[in-house]
This record gives structure tokens, C-alpha cells and sequence, in this order.
């Protein structure tokens, strides 16, 4: 490991490693509705390690942001590249831009386990089968094989005894970490979170946060948009506040919380206090 | 009240039956009772050995229809049902008239075109007279079964559209999420979750099915109505057949019914 100043990007303002390999690049992102622009020129860098903490109020773009990484939204001009690679995009007939190869984006996918806000557990299968659902059909894992890894996963997230269970039979706390489990089972390079504990009772919320606690803590790259200050604070190695659709201010956890250079990240904290 | 209603079985989760439930119980044995006895005493069924063999052929033919025609139709619903919802725009536009052809026409009037429109062209064409499927075309049953198939498929086009459609978004999100096709994704998350959306509505529209089959009785083919018809013609005893295929009828939906309460019950979509 080098010790050279200039291996650090110096648009990249915390990492946990400097010069681990980039794990999610974008670069000047933009995303528009119709007539709303919504992403306005978003970059960010999170290498392999990194804890990345999207925050901002309702509106801002957070979301959106996090489904362009993926494609769930086609962002309308900027670049996404995964584990060094690119996803190619190209323009369809009415100058709209689409993935030049949809095959791309598909494998590019199962690299990303996407943790939603409504936890999206498929209701018609067991947790087991959720779990095995992508790494049997999708990635053609053996099947004992993906029963076997899901088993110890669903045994961390403090569910095995649930996993011939029908996700209507769960509480909100149990679906989010089922729905952690079907992301991981899938053996990601990156994990995204969309608001994980927000569709949750508060009393819920503790036990997903130790969950997610645990993967930042064994040094998995994630990229976490939450409403959990505290906990972005604790976990994150980087934060990047949005504000309508900009990067208002991103930089280290520790520094971000105690002084805010900007009045509206202050005027943020405050409201989420 | 229905018959489906009455029909509904039990969820598996009911009480211990606890007095007044045995009381109710030996009510409704009373009044059984009450009716099978006379039934039994009182009416004629000396006809009814010579009829028992026509009675498992109409049986039999009642429930293979049924079973046929639902089974193919809803293979033909699960398109119509689902461009319905994806497009192409012109393709949704015939599904959709379709549906509205069928639901808007009476099943006896569709039966009748074929067997009496189609099924007399066939004839005047020689290539077909010709051909070895004139052996199949000249008998009932192919326009019976192509008119109920079609019923079937018309109705259930409609109920599979609304099943696709209602398909919670964030769960189709998530398997676009995870890398599956479009393929896939139709194949293990939208269908089966449509499928088991649709399944007590199914349930319902199979039980009806089973009762418009008394309908190909009008065109010659002899279902279990059309025993009961033929036992009328042949000794004028009029109500004794038509009270056996109503219990016939009520046993063959029970069956169906329990079939699909079963099927239900393996898939817990919703809770309770
Ligand atoms: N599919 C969509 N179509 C139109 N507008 C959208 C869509 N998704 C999000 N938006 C709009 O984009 C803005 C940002 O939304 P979002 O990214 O969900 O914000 P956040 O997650 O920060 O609350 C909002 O104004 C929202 O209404
Ligand atoms: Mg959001």
C-alpha cells in the first residue's frame, strides 16, 4: 500500500482504504422526469470497504440516485460504472438514452444487492425460496449449493427458524432482514439500501440497524441512503448530503455532523434531531 | 344464498365445535333426513338401473369438459390477459375485444354459431371432408369443447389482466433488481404471483364453467343433463332425474371446490 498523497481522488473525501479498487463510480449523473430534473449533476466514488451514507430531506433525490446505480432509472446523461466497469448506454429512436446491451446491465445487477424501503420479499414464496430464488435461476448456482448459503444467512440474521415461512407471516422488521438476506444471498460486491427502517414501527427499527451494523463492520461496500443520522454518523466512512438533486455538501461523517459548512445541512440536522 | 357459499369449506383454523355447533348439526341431519327418506320411499327410480353405464359416460363427459376447457382456456387467458397489460398496443386491442365479444354474447348463442355456422361449412369444403380430421370435425363434441374453451378463455382473459396488473410494482422491481430477464421474470415472479392472485376468483369462474356445461346438451352431445333428458323421453319420469343431477352436479362442485381451497391453502399469499 502506497502512501503517495495523490492516490487519493480528490473528489473522494472518506475512505476506508485510499487506494482500494473503486467499487461504484458515477460521474455527473443527471436524471430527469419529463420536465423535473431531479438528479442535477451527482458524482460520487465508493471503493471497495467504503460505508457511503446518502442523507437529505424527502424529495432531494436520494432515491433516485441509488435506482440509477442499478438502472432502475435510466439516468438522462452521465456516467455508472460497476467494479471498473462501465454500463454502455446508448440513444433509442426518440433521442431517449437506453442501455446499449440490456444483457450488460442484467449481469451488472447481480453484483448490486438492492435492499428496498418496502422490503419487495416475493409473497409467494418461503423466505428460503426468496433467498434462493436469484442465485438458482439467475446466477445457476447449484441448487443444494444456494440452500446451503441461504441457511447461513437466514442463521445471521437471526431467522432460521423462519424459513419455510410465507413473508406475509413476518413482521416489518423480520421482511427487512429476510429481504438483507435475499441481497446478500446473491453474493454482491455492493450492497444499496433505499431507507431500510423507514417502513418500519420504531420499535423494528434496532434490530435491521444491527444487521446493516454488522456488514459495515465487516467491511462490505454498501451505499446507504437512511434518515438514521446517528447511525449514518456511526457506520458511514462517507456522507453525501443532497439537496435538490445537487451534492450540497459531502465529506467525513465526523466532521459533517459537528460543523456543517452549509446552512442548509445545519438547517437538516437540526430537523432531524 | 349461493351454492359456492354454502359450498365453501371450512377454514382449517376453526374451533373445537362446541354445543350449539352439534345442535345446529343434528338440525340440519333432521331435516336431511326429512327429505331423503320420502325421496327415497316416495318417488320412482326403478329406471335407474338401466341408465347407471349412460349416467358415468355423461359423468364423465361433463367433468372433462370442464376440465379441459379451463385448463386450455386459461392457457389462452394468460396472454390475452397479460398484453393486455404489457401491449403492444394493437395486440392489447384484440385481446381486448375478444374479452368483450365473449362477455357480451350469451355462451348458448357462441355454442350454436359454431356447431351450426362453422360446423356446417366444414362440409362444403372437399379438402377437409378429404382430410383425416373430418373423422373429428363431423362429431358435437370438438364444437362443444372449442365454444366452452373459448368461454373460458374470454372471462378469464379479464381476470388475468386485473391479476397482472395488481401485482405489487415493488415486487417486479425487485426481481429487475436482482438481474432477472424479462423472461424470467414473467416466468418465476409475475405468473406464479398472478396465478396465485387470480386463484380464488378461478375457483369461482371453474364452478360455473362446470354448470354452462349442461349447454352442449343442445348440440347432441350427451353430458349428464342430457341423460336426464333422454330418461324423460324414454319413461316419462320427469323430476327423479333431474333431482339426481342436481346432487351429480353439487358433488362435482365440491369437489372442485375442496381441489382449489386446497390449492389456496398450499401458497399463503395474504395472510388469514
Ligand atoms: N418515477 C417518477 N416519475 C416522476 N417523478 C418522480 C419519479 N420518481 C421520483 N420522482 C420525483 O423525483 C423527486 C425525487 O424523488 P426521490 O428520489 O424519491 O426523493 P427522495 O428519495 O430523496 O425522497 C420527487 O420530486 C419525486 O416526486
Ligand atoms: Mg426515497
Amino acid at each position: 500500500m502506497t502512501m503517495v498523497e495523490t492516490a487519493v481522488a480528490p473528489d473522494m473525501p472518506g475512505s476506508a482504504i485510499p487506494d482500494a479498487p473503486v467499487a461504484v463510480e458515477v460521474r455527473d449523473l443527471h436524471k430527469s422526469f419529463g420536465q423535473l430534473d431531479v438528479i442535477k449533476g451527482v458524482s460520487m466514488t465508493a471503493r471497495e470497504g467504503d460505508v457511503v451514507s446518502i442523507i437529505g430531506s424527502s424529495g432531494s433525490g436520494k432515491s433516485t440516485f441509488l435506482r440509477c446505480i442499478n438502472l432502475l432509472e435510466i439516468p438522462t446523461s452521465g456516467r455508472v460504472s460497476v467494479g471498473g466497469e462501465e454500463i454502455r448506454m446508448k440513444r433509442d429512436r426518440h433521442g431517449q438514452p437506453v442501455p446499449a446491451d440490456w444483457r450488460q446491465v442484467e449481469r451488472i445487477r447481480t453484483s448490486l444487492g438492492m435492499v428496498f424501503q418496502s422490503f419487495n420479499l416475493w409473497s409467494h414464496l418461503t423466505v428460503l425460496q426468496n433467498l434462493i430464488e436469484v442465485p438458482v435461476h439467475v446466477l445457476k448456482t447449484p441448487r443444494a449449493e444456494a440452500i446451503e448459503r441461504a441457511e447461513a444467512l437466514l442463521a445471521r440474521v437471526g431467522l432460521a427458524d423462519k424459513r419455510h415461512v410465507y413473508p406475509a407471516f413476518l413482521s416489518g422488521g423480520q421482511q427487512q432482514r429476510a429481504a438483507i438476506a435475499r441481497a446478500l444471498a446473491i453474493q454482491p460486491k455492493v450492497m444499496l439500501f433505499d431507507e431500510p427502517t423507514s417502513a418500519l414501527d420504531p420499535e423494528l427499527v434496532g434490530e435491521v440497524l444491527k444487521v446493516i451494523r454488522d456488514l459495515a463492520d465487516e467491511r462490505r461496500t454498501m451505499i446507504l441512503v437512511t434518515h438514521e443520522m446517528k447511525f449514518a454518523r456511526e457506520v458511514s466512512d462517507q456522507v453525501i448530503f443532497l439537496h435538490k438533486g445537487l451534492v450540497e455538501e459531502e465529506g467525513h461523517p465526523g466532521e459533517m455532523f459537528r460543523n456543517p459548512r452549509s446552512e442548509r445541512l445545519r438547517q437538516f440536522l437540526a430537523s432531524t434531531q | 344464498m349461493s351454492l359456492d357459499t354454502v359450498l365453501t369449506p371450512p377454514s382449517p383454523n376453526l374451533p373445537a365445535p362446541d354445543r350449539s355447533v352439534l345442535f345446529r348439526r343434528l338440525v340440519f341431519a333432521a331435516i336431511g333426513l326429512a327429505i331423503v327418506v320420502p325421496v327415497v320411499l316416495l318417488m320412482r327410480w326403478d329406471w335407474l338401473p338401466d341408465y347407471l353405464e349412460l349416467f358415468a359416460q355423461g359423468i364423465w363427459t361433463s367433468i372433462w369438459l370442464t376440465l379441459v376447457s379451463a385448463g386450455v382456456g386459461l392457457m389462452l387467458a394468460i396472454p390475452i390477459g397479460l398484453v393486455q397489460v404489457t401491449g403492444p398496443a394493437p395486440l392489447a386491442l384484440v385481446a381486448k375485444g375478444f374479452c368483450t365479444v365473449i362477455r357480451g354474447t350469451p355462451l348458448l348463442l357462441q355454442m350454436w354459431l359454431l356447431y351450426y355456422g362453422l360446423g356446417s361449412l366444414f362440409p362444403e369444403i372437399p379438402w377437409i371432408r378429404e382430410s383425416f380430421a373430418w373423422e373429428i370435425l363431423r362429431q358435437a363434441w370438438p364444437y362443444a369443447l372449442l365454444s366452452l374453451t373459448l368461454s373460458y378463455a374470454g372471462y378469464e382473459g379479464e381476470v388475468m389482466r386485473g391479476a397482472f396488473a395488481s401485482v405489487p410494482r415493488g415486487e417486479l422491481e425487485a426481481g429487475r433488481a436482482f438481474g432477472m430477464s424479462p423472461f424470467t421474470l414473467l416466468r418465476r415472479i409475475w405468473l406464479p404471483r398472478a396465478l396465485f392472485q387470480a386463484l380464488p376468483t378461478l375457483a369461482g369462474e371453474t364452478v360455473l364453467q362446470l354448470k354452462s356445461t349442461p349447454l352442449v346438451a343442445t348440440i347432441t352431445v350427451i353430458d349428464v343433463y342430457a341423460v336426464a333428458s333422454r330418461i324423460r323421453q324414454d319413461t316419462y319420469v320427469v323430476y327423479e332425474p333431474l333431482l339426481l343431477i342436481a346432487v351429480l352436479y353439487m358433488i362435482m362442485t365440491l369437489i372442485l371446490v375442496r381441489a382449489f381451497a386446497w390449492l389456496e391453502a398450499r401458497v399463503p399469499v395474504k395472510r388469514g
